[in-house]
């Protein structure tokens, strides 16, 4: 039986052609944004602790999830960060 | 659909369980009060929830109280005429809210309570491992 060759899908084949344009991928935005996602979140945790303990509509749950939610994206964060830092020393350390 | 949809699906559930939580209290609270006889009595408040639909309307988005209605029936209207909020003939209205049944909601409504708090323990659990994919 004769062995067929294994060939690229054609999808797969035309997304790796050429490198991407460098305006398509601006890391240092998009972690801005992470950074900006978070502090939203963090901060609508705080507003609902302070609408919590001076006795408003808010329930212990919503407090509670919002600050999980918050918690959530810092560790999300941080891990799209530790990746970044990774690839950039992995790069770093290459004998040139 | 945001990251965390599990957690807004399960709050609104928490929220809606809260409610009705808040409501048997409601209506246990008012176990008690008598009215005039020729007024309306305390009718107990009952919860309706429905489903919040998503953009697709083959995903949900969790739970909402949109009603609550007074239990209907007869209420015994009783000869009392030492009651101060007895009638000119002396009659008062009880309450209609009907104690064991009351009881049984009460354990339904901290049993769901109970139950989206599960979910909301296991969704953080499985986004907490998807964070550590790759790690180490």
């Amino acid at each position: 039986m004769p062995i067929q060759p294994i060939r690229m899908p054609a999808a797969v084949d035309a997304g790796v052609t050429g490198p991407r344009a460098a305006s398509d991928v601006d890391f240092s935005k998009k972690i801005g944004d992470a950074v900006q996602s978070v502090s939203n979140a963090e901060g609508r945790a705080d507003a609902i602790a302070t609408d919590l303990a001076t006795g408003g509509s808010t329930n212990v749950h919503e407090l509670m999830l919002a600050t999980t939610k918050a918690s959530l994206q810092m560790d999300l964060m941080v891990q799209v960060r530790n990746r970044a830092v990774e690839a950039y020393q992995e790069i770093m350390r290459m004998p040139l | 659909m945001s990251a965390f949809s599990t957690f807004d699906i399960a709050g609104s559930a928490l929220g809606t369980s809260q409610f009705w939580l808040d409501t048997i209290g409601h209506n246990l609270a008012n176990l008690n009060t008598v009215r005039p006889g020729d007024e309306e009595p305390f009718r107990a408040h009952m919860v309706v929830a429905q489903e919040i639909r998503g953009l697709n309307a083959s995903q949900g988005r969790g739970v909402a109280v949109t009603a609550v209605v007074e239990q209907g029936g007869d209420a015994p209207r009783i000869f009392d005429p030492e009651n101060p909020m007895a009638d000119e003939d002396g009659y008062v209205v009880h309450p209609v809210v009907d104690l064991g049944g009351q009881m049984t909601d009460l354990i339904i409504a901290q049993r769901s309570y109970q139950a989206n708090l599960q979910v909301v323990s296991e969704a953080r659990e499985a986004y907490q491992s998807a964070l550590r994919i790759g790690r180490g």
